[in-house]
């Protein structure tokens, strides 16, 4: 019987940790085909500033003073946590406050060196035959798509559509509905459907194709996070923490007419789970990349088939 | 001259949220926790089985105990921040068939508790209510109620209707249940201002002047009551140390629904702060809570009367009074204001209602946590599409509740079955796991958001679980050694050890099905290695 093993994850936020387990979960769950959802840039940049033969920096809430092997290792833990370790003098430091180009561009400098080390280290383990598709989320500067475009381990599935093994094919679309935050690559739904139509046009029959979308489809049980209200702040109730749909409605109603095989969501660590839409089998396998653990789904097709119970194991490697 | 502490710059990305305020933080853990149950109980048991215990000390002994238990949880969830508890902790701590077996006596424990509290809501709440609407107006209509609702076939319907109702609001979403649990909160703090009201404004002599229409046989009931429970055995100290620290088991209990936050572990924002306000301030809170109600209960009511109308019921004594004398009652005769009974007893009945949709929600994310990693039927896992709330594994935890409940109000075998200590036991080898856990997952223990941090030398991780585990370990030793409190009943024991080998069959029958299916569930547990 043919089987066709793909393994999801998404959401990084620059953990090199759980880039390098990513990359290691090919050979680790036999998989055929590695698929990474979008969000892969960190979150912030921590900044150890020189202080006598050491650094000062501040982590976890605590000011720390390091040095020689300490020092390494610290930075070891930011880089593995998703942020971006800089040494910097005092002054350099004080720019970076008070210069919000400076800080613009060091973050830029930043981002693309820790991607194209992951580059390096994906090309290196995994080969040059286009083995991961990738499709960037709201959260990734429009300044990596070119890094990405040409690569040969990566094969760039953004509001495209690739042939796989099988005969099956895989599209995807990045970005997400508007957020709170202002992120980089966020669109509105009217474009959103634009966009869609576009690819929906490029994937003609979607039999047998599989969809990665970074956002997934509204009130579909997989975009739910806690609430927070119009100051970001986070809600709680007695005993419970409330929680809303933040989907796409442009994508629910892509999924609902369109009908693919299969469906790989991220964008909303809290929305884990599988679903079906009609006969999709819709994907999220959240995020825990901020404890150093890799969620992630492996999606097991037997004869052209997903039977949400059985063939989709969530993992936290 | 010291610098500051550089600044973390953060790039324009989703998810930084502020986090929740102290006092949202603070109701969240505190609605986990009975204040209700917690008087109700301690006071039932505590005076005439602890003579010389001060319900206050014992209080304060508890919420410190409790404390450094938090403390081991608090640290867990911030390590590792997804829903599930205690299984989640250890299968990814330990082992996985370790932590399926904790999980599952874990989750069994507090199914069990929800039924008391169920059967607790009639007996314990609404009962006493109607008990204490008769002795203030003296209409036997009431007292015609209050002995209907104490009846066992009752009791259970009347648990069964409430949990069958939080099971429907955990069901039809967020927003409803966040309506009621608000609503239930109101009256709950409500009901405890005016038990606190009561107490600090009627004395002894106003319950001696109440109690008289009660007890026609007496001149002098308060006195007389006393006296009575005296002659039959009852032993009364002004302070005893080792009473009070054995008598601290009774508000220890409800105070671990401080903790029970770790089932939703994965849903808060700012772990380390939300959870740490919230399940260490809570415990402190309710701990001194506990203690001021205590110590005004002996200047209003009087720690004699109440060991003594607590004895003479236990030995069913002519002299008793002719409502079991739970403090809800007390406070009612105390007082003999209608309006105050009726908010002070809806009061209790909240508080015992917090911990049915509390436990019940702990039971269903442990659930789910199973059906993620494929060791319990992915049914468990299922969304409902109209609500999008995991329908099946509320239902089975409502279903297992009822039965539970029915058991519990109507068999005699499981009302002597004490899970209390199967409990403690549970979370004492969790804290074991957790001090060793830099050493056994030190990757993730690196990784971690408190990685790296020590704490009296140690990993902090190691130090606030041996903190845990040394609290624990007392408790699992007094419960040993207090029949009534817990004991080593042959029946329990047996339950218990049933109960955690149902655990690893389950485990293993599921392994095997999944695997004859091609799943691999091992998997699901194991670290990726990276070189």
């Amino acid at each position: 019987m043919a089987e066709t093993r793909i393994y999801f994850a998404t959401d990084l936020h620059g953990s090199e940790l759980c880039f390098r387990k990513f990359v290691a979960s090919k050979a680790f769950y036999k998989a055929d085909v590695l698929v990474l959802g979008g969000d892969i840039c960190g979150k912030g940049i921590v900044p150890l500033i020189q202080n006598g033969s050491g650094y000062r920096s501040f982590w976890a809430g605590k000011p720390l003073e390091l040095s020689g092997s300490g020092l390494d290792e610290f930075e070891k833990r930011v880089r593995y946590a998703g942020f971006y370790p800089v040494r910097r003098t005092e002054d350099e430091y004080n720019l970076m406050s008070s210069d919000e180009q400076v800080r613009n561009d060091i973050e830029q400098r930043l981002v693309k060196e820790r991607l194209l080390e992951w580059l390096s280290i994906a090309e290196s383990k995994l080969g040059c035959d286009g083995s991961i598709y990738f499709c960037p989320g709201n959260d990734d500067d429009l300044f990596i798509d070119e890094l990405f475009q040409d690569h040969r381990t990566f094969v760039w599935i953004n509001s495209s559509v690739c042939e796989l093994s099988n005969g099956f094919r895989i599209a995807g679309l990045g970005g997400s509905n508007p957020t709170p935050w202002d992120t980089p690559r966020e669109f509105s739904e009217e474009i959103l459907r634009s966009k869609l139509q576009t690819l929906a046009d490029q994937v003609g029959s979607f039999e047998k194709v599989i969809c990665s979308i970074h956002t997934p489809p509204f009130s579909s049980g997989i975009d739910e996070c806690p609430e927070i209200d119009e100051n970001l702040k986070a809600k709680m109730g007695p005993g419970m923490v409330p929680k809303k749909p933040v989907g796409s409605t442009a994508v629910a109603a892509f999924i609902q007419e369109h009908q693919p095989l299969l469906g790989l969501f991220g964008h909303v660590h809290e929305g884990r789970g599988a679903v079906t839409l009609g006969n999709t089998v819709c994907v999220n396998p959240g995020s825990t990349y901020a404890e150093g653990t890799l969620s992630g789904a492996l999606v097991t097709i037997r004869r052209d088939r997903i039977n949400v119970q059985r063939d989709v194991q969530f993992h936290c490697g | 001259m010291k610098k500051e502490a550089p600044s973390i710059f953060l790039r324009q990305a989703s998810g930084l949220v502020k986090s929740a305020g102290t006092l949202d933080v603070f109701i969240f853990n505190f609605g986990l926790i009975s204040i209700g149950i917690g008087v109700l109980y301690t006071h039932l048991y505590g005076p005439a089985n602890y003579p010389g215990g001060d319900i206050g000390v014992a209080s304060l002994f508890a919420a410190f105990a409790m404390l450094g238990v938090g403390a081991g949880m608090w640290v867990w969830t911030v390590t590792i921040p997804r829903s599930g508890g205690i299984y989640v902790f250890v299968s990814r701590g330990a082992s996985p068939t370790l932590g399926f077996a904790l999980g599952f006596v874990d989750a069994c424990c507090w199914l069990f508790y929800n039924a008391v509290a169920a059967v607790l809501i009639s007996t314990a709440g609404i009962a006493p209510f109607f008990m204490s609407l008769y002795l203030n107006t003296g209409n036997e209509k009431f007292l015609a109620i209050a002995e209907t609702l104490n009846k066992p076939v009752v009791a259970a319907a009347c648990g069964t209707v409430v949990i069958v109702f939080c099971g429907i609001t955990l069901v039809v979403g967020m927003r409803r249940f966040f309506f009621v649990q608000k609503l239930m909160f109101f009256v709950a703090c409500l009901g405890t201002a005016a038990m606190i009201y009561c107490l600090l404004n009627y004395d002894r002599a106003d319950l001696a002047a109440n109690l008289k229409p009660f007890m026609p046989g007496m001149t002098e009931p308060y006195d007389q009551i006393i006296a009575e429970a005296k002659s039959a055995g009852l032993t009364t100290e002004r302070f005893d140390l080792w009473q009070t620290v054995r008598l601290s088991v009774w508000p220890f209990l409800p105070l671990i629904g401080g903790a029970f936050s770790i089932a939703i572990g994965g849903e808060i924002r700012d772990v380390r702060r939300g959870q740490g306000y919230g399940i260490l301030g809570s415990i402190a809170i309710a701990g001194i809570l506990f203690a001021a109600i205590g110590w005004l209960s002996y200047y209003s009511i009087g720690a004699d009367f109440q060991a003594a109308v607590t004895f003479l019921n236990q030995s069913e004594n002519a002299a008793r009074l002719p409502a079991t004398p739970y403090f809800s009652t007390l406070v009612a005769v105390l007082s003999g204001n209608v309006v105050l009974t009726a908010i002070v007893c809806a009061g209790f009945i909240a508080w015992i209602y917090f911990w049915i949709p509390g436990m019940l929600a702990y039971a269903e994310r442990v659930m789910l946590a199973m059906a993620f990693d494929r060791v319990a039927p992915s049914a468990f896992g299922r969304v409902n599409e109209r609500f999008h709330t995991p329908t099946v594994a509320i239902s089975v935890s409502v279903v297992l509740s009822i039965v539970l409940t029915w058991l519990y109000a109507c068999t005699e075998f499981f009302k002597t079955l004490i899970f209390i200590e199967a409990a403690t036991i549970v979370w004492l080898i969790t804290a074991i796991v957790g001090i060793v856990y830099p050493w056994t997952r030190p990757t993730l223990w690196q990784t971690s958001e408190l990685g790296g941090r020590k704490l009296l030398g140690l990993p902090i991780i190691t130090t606030l679980n041996a903190l845990s585990a040394a609290a624990l370990t007392v408790v699992v030793a007094l419960l040993w050694m207090d029949p009534l409190a817990a004991g080593h009943d042959s029946n329990s024991w047996i339950t218990i050890i049933g109960t955690f080998m149902l655990g690893i069959t389950l485990f293993y029958c599921m392994r095997l099905y999944r695997r004859r299916k091609g799943v691999e569930v091992s998997q699901a547990y194991q670290e990726i290695p990276i070189e």
